[in-house]
């Protein structure tokens, strides 16, 4: 009898752009909120409702003296009298830092679900990626991406980690200490490692006021335990291992454990906060990824992340 | 032989049950093995559970049955046997073995064959020749050989349905020992006193074997029919019994000749009744009918009786009136009464031609009929002898004729010899000078023998004699004309019958003598006489013998059959005796209208047991074994079979492989998984009994199923998720053609270019894989075989879309698919140019997308000399052993079971989509017709040349 889960193979880049890209089809243009980046003078796609630089029209307004001649608009001054002046609409950018945890732990799939964590993790990566790309936000990779704009910015993302594959990446929480305070932090992980661990890596950060977003992907079996009869266990991680007579027997007592877990992890997360969504490799990769998205439009301070109970 | 026939082939295993402890031992202290399952949240588990919570023992019944299974093992080693054969201690010295294979032998014929092959065996294990002999048989062909060589003769034996012993075996005997003498004689027999059995023993003594053992099957019921009678309600049976100590009832059932049962009936033996006398009533229709008694359960020769009463051939005599034609004898009556009754009697030779002086000499011969042809007169003394014959059972037929009509005149009263009063003279029809026409033969009443006899129109009746009109006349009838006066009529005098035909046996007054009617009226006639015994001690004449040829033969269990070449004819002497100078197997003799029966009993044989030979050596008697030796052997390592799949099904219960079953059962992987389980074990216990025919290849099933329809294949990479959408990918693709086009594919199937035979296949896809590992020597002599001999491997790189890559270099799945195709000759490549015959097979199409649309397929290139102008369309006669793509086709065809496309087609179109499919149905099209498509487009250009 083969065994319920395993670790499955790395998850192929190519493939899991593919189906991000998919996924990003389906989520409207990001808008990020911009509250906090009033004074960020990069030149974005997103408009802030006020004039400066960009290159949609914003309002014709009087010429006032002082001003370059060169911005007066010829055209719509010679049906009148006066002196126009066409404004544009100003637009910036925000820098949004992207994670996904490729940890071996992160590689379990169980036959409840068609695909691994780590490839579910990778399609919500780049669908994002590919969001927010669109929409002229700066995405990276902390420690092995510096933040790009580009179209492409996706696949450029893919491309990163094909080639750095996955070493870096090892960790649950990437080394944010740098993290700027205007940015966007999100980070898609199981989150099985020590949740005071992670805590005390985020609360920092937290505190200078980064935004952050936890996405922890689950296997359907990791919550369910499906397991009975004598079954021997093993860390992905470390390989130890483990041996329960009765697995269904203590079922239930891990159930509780487990989510017991995510509880404490998530009311911490969300006390400072952060949102923290959860997501489970048998459901749609549109859920998690539409409950980001509202999360970084500003929609979700007061929701509920995801199916977390 | 000990209280239990029971024993042990093999008693030094038993010792082994000395390990039981030990075994108790070993399994209370070795748990199942659990199953392996990488768990992720390792840690919170651990947290969960307590320190070692499983029993380190398996729970007692487990090891019970894991013991049992052991002693089960162990005495199954051990070979016990059921019904041992006693040892017959054969010592030394050739042994004579003589099995009596005559017609007491058939019931229990399995019995014989097993205690003889048995004793052979024990004569091999001492290593001691053997000769075997038949105790029926003249034309042995005895040899003192090997225990081997006596088991073939063996095998040659089968019950004869004759008497047993012909002593002149033991000169054969004599023969084949050569001067060598014989220790044991052992003779296996029912002994049944026969005549000569006495002579026999007397001519085995002078053999002088030391030992002299006679082995008698345990059959009590031997029961015979040594005579039979038909009387007019009833047939007599005398039987006979070789045991009388039991109190039996049996039963008799009479058959016809085609074996069908018509009579039956019981006779009841009381303890110490050896013989009795029993009774079948039945109507005498169908007594008549009955050839064969039989005694139910008793299947041997002894135990059937055959009649041939009512169809022996009866011996007929012929009295003419007319005067000897010798000038024109094939006009003469006699002539057509001969000619007619031959198939079916024997014609007495008529000696004294004169009735009066030759009757008495004829009688004592004993005919069954007498004819008398146009004969009018009979002298007074010669009337009162045939009255006198007639009544005792004689059968007078007449025929009239002119002296007959004329007699009729001249005498008024009744002639007793005459059935009916007949007016003088005779009628004439359709002469020159009366008006009336001839007359025809009315159908048979149903009363008459002559009824069912089919009769032919053109049957004309010119002159008869007339029956004076009576009361009786009509019951007298047994055919008449179709004006109602009767042309035969019949009475019965005594036991005997007079039969007139009105009319005469020659073409004179009627065409009837010459019609198949006649033969047919004549024989039922003659049929219907009594046989008479025939007194055979003086009367025959001449010496000359003759034979009957055996037409049914009496099987040795009691059956009629067929008689094949291998009977001998039955010679009897003119006075009907049968000449015994040979072996006579019981049977019918003769031909369907009339036989001769021989039975193995005479009237008056006794059942009875021969006395043993009395002599100063050791005689002994003994039974045979009840029941062939039954070994345990098999069966016990059966029942250990199955307490060991048992054991495996309770093991697969507590490692929770049932339950967990039972809740994926959505998994097709499981499921598929279980069911070859339990098909590879039940086919394994099918097989433990069976051995396969040499001639029927193991997989032969499989390769013809395989042969039934087209099958898409793919390779195997060893990556799931790559194979399982090549699997779902090529089954939509098969979708689509079983809903598109004339071709309906089997379900595809996933290779292994190593182990796979790939020849059934006409396309292989193969989904080129990084992580894969690189394809072994073997699988590309398989795959490059598979090229070479018409078959194409689709090589599927599937990336498209990163093959753009920034720095310009192809992409990791490209330089691997260099890799495998290193050591391959492989021809030119282009991609599919326009005018290719690929672009056309099905679909009118330009490029070949699959999830990705950027990349081209890549064929063999044409070669120049194809590519003239006149075509309107190229393609190398040969298919392209080779396509390259990169456009993900498995992905852009997978289906789930509900038909939903699984994988989104980049960028995300219906159309590409749609053309995918179709490029899947060139490919496949092109693979199976090859550039039939090219020819297609010339189709215009040769039905002009035709002419049409």
């Amino acid at each position: 009898m083969s065994p319920i889960g395993q670790i499955s193979q790395t998850a192929d880049q190519t493939d899991t752009l593919a189906r991000g890209r998919l996924r990003a089809a389906l989520i409207p243009d990001c808008l990020v909120e911009a509250r906090r980046v009033a004074n960020i003078v990069i030149a974005g796609w997103h408009g802030r409702r006020k004039r400066g630089t960009g290159d949609n029209f914003w309002q014709f307004r009087q010429f006032t003296q002082g001003e370059s001649v060169s911005n007066i608009d010829w055209r719509k001054s010679a049906r009148d009298d006066q002196l126009y002046v066409r404004d544009k609409e100003w637009e910036t950018a925000h820098t949004v830092w992207l994670w996904a945890d490729l940890s071996p732990s992160m590689q379990f799939q169980s036959e409840m679900s068609e695909v691994s964590k780590e490839s579910r993790s990778l399609v919500i990566l780049f669908a994002l990626a590919e969001i927010l790309s669109r929409s002229g936000e700066r995405i990276g990779i902390p420690g092995v991406m510096d933040p790009i704009l580009a179209r492409n910015g996706a696949e450029r993302l893919a491309q990163v980690l094909a080639h750095n594959q996955a070493q870096n990446l090892r960790n649950s929480i990437p080394d944010i200490s740098n993290v700027k305070r205007l940015s966007d932090i999100i980070i898609i992980s199981d989150f099985l490692g020590d949740g005071e661990e992670i805590i005390s890596q985020v609360a920092p950060v937290a505190q200078r006021g980064t935004r952050g977003h936890l996405v922890e992907v689950s296997d359907p079996a990791e919550e369910v335990f499906p397991y009975t009869g004598r079954v021997e266990f093993t860390d992905p991680e470390t390989n130890a291992r483990l041996v329960a007579g009765k697995a269904s027997t203590i079922a239930e007592d891990y159930s509780k454990a487990y989510k017991n877990r995510r509880v404490a992890l998530s009311d911490e997360i969300r006390r400072m906060g952060w949102s923290y969504t959860h997501h489970r490799t048998d459901r749609q990769a549109s859920e998690a990824l539409a409950a980001v998205h509202g999360f970084l439009s500003g929609l979700g301070s007061n929701q509920s992340g995801g199916a977390v109970s | 032989m000990s209280a239990i026939p029971f024993a042990f082939g093999f008693p030094i295993a038993l010792f082994a049950l000395v390990l039981l402890p030990v075994i108790w031992w070993l399994n209370r202290l070795t748990p199942p093995k659990p199953t392996q399952e990488p768990f992720a949240p390792f840690e919170i588990l651990a947290k969960v559970l307590k320190k070692e919570d499983t029993p380190a023992k398996s729970p007692w019944w487990l090891t019970l049955l894991r013991v049992l299974l052991a002693a089960i093992i162990i005495f199954a080693l051990a070979e016990p046997i059921l019904n041992p054969r006693e040892e017959r201690l054969i010592a030394q010295g050739p042994v004579l073995l003589i099995v009596d294979n005559s017609w007491a032998s058939a019931p229990d014929w399995q019995q014989y064959q097993a205690t003889a092959n048995a004793i052979i065996n024990e004569a091999e294990n001492n290593d001691l020749p053997v000769i075997i002999a038949q105790s029926t048989s003249l034309q042995n062909d005895l040899t003192l050989g090997t225990a081997d060589q006596a088991r073939q003769v063996l095998a040659s034996f089968e019950p004869i349905p004759i008497q047993p012993y012909q002593s002149d075996i033991v000169a054969s005997i004599e023969t084949a020992l050569s001067a060598r003498k014989i220790d044991t004689a052992i003779i296996l027999t029912q002994n049944v006193e026969a005549e000569n059995t006495s002579t026999f023993f007397q001519k085995l003594l002078r053999l002088e074997p030391s030992r002299l053992e006679f082995i008698t099957p345990d059959n009590a019921n031997l029961i015979g029919i040594t005579s039979a009678r038909n009387e007019s309600t009833s047939v007599t049976l005398d039987l006979t019994r070789l045991s009388a100590q039991t109190a039996t009832s049996f039963k008799i059932t009479g058959y016809d000749i085609q074996s069908r049962p018509i009579v039956n009936g019981n006779v009841q033996f009381e303890i110490g009744e050896q013989a009795k006398t029993a009774d079948l009533a039945a109507p005498f229709e169908l007594l008549n009918d009955v050839v064969r008694l039989s005694v139910e359960n008793n299947k041997h020769a002894a135990g059937s009786y055959l009649l041939d009463d009512r169809f022996q051939r009866r011996k007929i005599a012929l009295f003419s009136g007319e005067t000897q034609d010798l000038i024109n004898p094939l006009l003469t009556p006699s002539h057509y009464i001969q000619r007619a009754a031959q198939p079916f009697a024997d014609f007495i030779n008529v000696t004294n031609a004169d009735l009066t002086t030759g009757f008495s000499t004829l009688i004592e011969q004993g005919p069954s009929a007498l004819i008398l042809s146009d004969i009018g007169n009979l002298d007074a003394d010669v009337e009162d002898e045939l009255l006198q014959w007639i009544e005792n059972g004689g059968t007078l037929i007449r025929f009239a004729g002119a002296s007959l009509a004329a007699t009729s005149s001249s005498q008024i009263g009744d002639d007793p010899l005459l059935p009916v009063r007949l007016r003088s003279g005779e009628r004439q029809f359709g002469g020159s000078l009366t008006w009336a026409e001839p007359k025809s033969l009315a159908p048979f009443t149903q009363f008459s023998p002559f009824f069912g006899i089919e009769l032919s129109n053109d049957i004309v009746v010119k002159r008869q004699v007339l029956a004076e009109p009576s009361l009786d006349l009509a019951d007298n009838t047994w055919a008449s004309l179709n004006d109602g006066t009767p042309l035969v009529t019949a009475k019965s005098l005594g036991a005997g019958r007079i039969v007139l035909f009105h009319i005469s046996a020659e073409t004179t007054w009627s065409n009837l003598p010459l019609t198949g009617e006649f033969a047919e009226m004549l024989r039922r006639t003659i049929a219907l006489s009594h046989s008479a015994a025939s007194s055979d001690t003086n009367a025959s004449q001449s010496t000359q013998t003759s034979f009957l040829p055996p037409f049914r033969t009496l099987s040795a269990d009691g059956t009629l059959e067929t008689a094949d070449g291998s009977i001998n004819p039955l010679e009897i002497t003119p006075s009907g005796a049968v000449v015994e100078n040979q072996i006579i197997r019981p049977g019918l003799f003769g031909s369907q209208d009339g036989w001769r029966a021989v039975n193995l009993l005479k009237d008056g044989d006794v059942l009875q047991e021969a006395t043993l030979p009395d002599a100063d050596m050791e005689i002994t008697k003994s039974k045979m074994t009840l029941g062939s030796a039954f070994e345990f052997k098999s069966w016990l390592l059966l029942i250990a079979l199955i307490m060991l799949i048992i054991d495996a099904l309770i093991i697969m219960f507590m490692s929770g492989t049932f339950s967990r079953l039972r809740m994926m059962r959505s998994n097709p992987f499981a499921a598929k998984a279980s069911l070859i389980l339990c098909a590879v074990l039940s086919i394994g216990l099918i097989g433990t009994n069976e051995s396969l025919a040499q001639d029927n290849q193991v997989g032969d099933a499989e390769i013809i199923a395989k042969l039934q329809s087209t099958q898409l294949a793919y390779v195997i990479t060893g990556d799931r998720q790559i194979d399982r959408i090549s699997e779902l990918g090529l089954n939509g693709l098969n979708f689509y053609l079983r809903t598109r086009t004339a071709l309906e594919p089997s379900p595809s199937v996933g290779l292994d270019l190593e182990t796979d035979e790939l020849s059934f296949h006409p396309l292989i896809y193969w989904p080129i894989s990084e992580t894969a590992p690189m394809p072994s020597k073997q699988a590309m002599s398989n795959i490059e075989n598979f090229m070479k001999r018409g078959g194409t491997v689709l090589f599927d790189t599937r990336d498209a879309i990163s093959n753009i890559s920034l720095n310009g270099s192809t992409s990791i799945r490209t330089q691997r698919l260099r890799q495998i195709l290193d050591g391959l000759i492989i021809p030119a490549l282009e991609p599919v140019p326009t005018d290719h015959v690929l672009t056309k097979t099905f679909y009118l199409l330009d490029k070949f997308p699959g999830r990705y649309s950027g990349g081209e397929l890549w064929v063999e290139a044409l070669r120049p000399e194809t590519s003239n102008d006149n075509q309107l369309v190229n393609g190398g006669d040969g298919v392209s052993p080779i396509m390259i793509t990169s456009n993900d086709f498995a992905g852009a065809w997978a289906m789930d079971a509900s038909r939903r496309s699984i994988l989104p087609m980049v960028p995300p179109n219906d159309r590409q989509r749609t053309l995918a499919f179709r490029s899947g149905v060139n490919i496949v099209m092109y693979m199976l017709t090859g550039n039939y498509k090219a020819d297609q487009v010339h189709l215009p250009a040769l039905l002009e040349r035709l002419g049409q």
